[in-house]
């Protein structure tokens, strides 16, 4: 199989700059896989695990927000959030997860629940994409 | 007696020792803090990097004219984003921000209301603007995350129609002697460079996905600019308090020149004196 350039980037610099075979990302519409010489494509991402096949072997991370570009040379990720599975921080998660559960039983204030609902989203994302590894 | 003036001296020489150890202690407290947030700066520069090619590929795209953020329509209310510092005594770093914003408004003349960055920026504006939103005044408290929350924000009321125009100014980098203010315009999305239009692919459609990308965008552009006034203002009170150190530096020894004359002007009335009264 052939190689493309991908780059990841975040606001607390890069991430990944190099070439990789395929790589699967969660857009808003579902997941998306892509490889070299793909139509020029957009779309924005949501939370949800990343697949990246660089050589010959799968690298996961946790991949929250932003978006995906491609084009028939280069494939462009700039996320609010894009963490290997090797780097992630698991007890943060799960200290993450349990707050805002906590919130969601107790709450009543919709603002709240739903700041809550997306700290959720990305602690169990976090923490599955850390134990698959 | 010429001690009268000898005290005097004194004291002056006290009094600016003190305001000299005042200025190098903010000379070394900016330039630790420079260090961080040049790193920053540093840091979030691929980022936004990748957005602006990516926007700048979506404004190529022939479906272009189905996005509001690429558009625009007719201009009547005008939102400016302004990026100062929390704190004077940093040169010209933030009066040339302002006179940066009063050039702009002189030239464009809209209803205007101010989102403001940094305390100086609402104490100046205060009693001439309306405010949107006072919640981030703090210009070095402000996070990435503040960054989303204040890209939302901004995007839902272009969506909304409460400003038809975002304008940002902000401080850029250059290097260590040169930071220049700069205003750009957000909303709606410069026109792009190429003039082929090219089909690019979108999930979901067109519109819809500039919309999704629109306040991850709108962070990544405040984020860089925060990052980039932060060091330069940092920058520019390191120099200032530089300046401000070897300018007193230079009245001390001049003060201690004055003084050594002085009291040897006493020491020899005083020598003239007493030989005067031994002839007698």
């Amino acid at each position: 199989m052939s190689e493309f350039k991908l780059t990841v980037v975040t606001p607390d610099g890069m991430v990944y700059d190099g070439m990789a075979e395929s790589v699967i990302v969660r857009t808003t519409t579902g997941n998306v896989g892509i490889l070299k010489g793909h139509a020029p494509f957009a779309a924005p991402l949501t939370v949800g695990e990343a697949r990246v096949k660089i050589g010959n072997d799968w690298k996961t991370a946790a991949c929250i927000g932003g978006v995906v570009s491609a084009d028939k040379e280069e494939v462009k990720i700039a996320a609010n959030a894009f963490e290997w599975a090797d780097n992630i921080d698991v007890v943060r998660a799960e200290n993450a997860k349990n707050e805002a559960e906590k919130i969601i039983g107790s709450s009543s204030d919709i603002a709240q629940l739903d700041k809550a609902k997306g700290k959720l989203l990305r602690a169990i994302t976090r923490i599955h994409v850390a134990n698959n590894k | 007696m010429a001690g009268g003036s000898m005290k005097d001296i004194k004291l002056r020489i006290k009094s600016i020792q003190g305001t000299r150890q005042i200025t190098k202690a903010m000379q070394l407290v900016a330039s630790s803090k420079l260090r961080r947030a040049k790193e920053r700066m540093e840091l979030s520069v691929p980022y936004s990097k990748a957005f602006n090619d990516i926007i700048d590929k979506l404004s190529a795209s022939a479906d272009r004219g189905d996005s509001i953020f690429f558009t625009g329509r007719e201009v009547k209310k005008v939102c400016h984003c302004v990026i100062a510092g929390d704190r004077g005594l940093a040169g010209g770093y933030n009066s040339n921000v302002f006179k940066e914003v009063m050039r702009h408004f002189s030239e464009h003349n809209y209803e205007t209301k101010i989102f403001p960055i940094g305390r100086k920026t609402l104490e100046y504006f205060k009693k001439r603007f309306e405010f949107i939103d006072e919640s981030y005044a703090t210009a070095a408290d402000i996070s990435i995350g503040n960054c989303f929350k204040i890209g939302s924000m901004l995007t839902e009321m272009y969506v909304n129609g409460e400003f038809d125009e975002l304008f940002l100014t902000y401080t850029h980098y250059k290097n260590v002697l040169h930071q220049e203010p700069l205003t750009v315009r957000i909303f709606p999305l410069p026109e792009s460079d190429s003039e082929k239009r090219t089909q690019i692919e979108c999930e979901p459609a067109f519109a819809s996905t500039v919309k999704a990308v629109m306040p991850s965008y709108v962070a990544s552009v405040i984020y860089t600019a925060v990052a980039q006034s932060y060091a330069s203002e940092l920058t520019s009170r390191q120099n200032a308090m530089d300046t401000a150190t070897s300018n007193a530096d230079e009245m001390l020894s001049e003060l201690q020149l004055q003084y050594n004359r002085a009291r040897q002007a006493g020491i020899t009335q005083e020598i003239t004196e007493i030989v005067a009264g031994a002839n007698s």
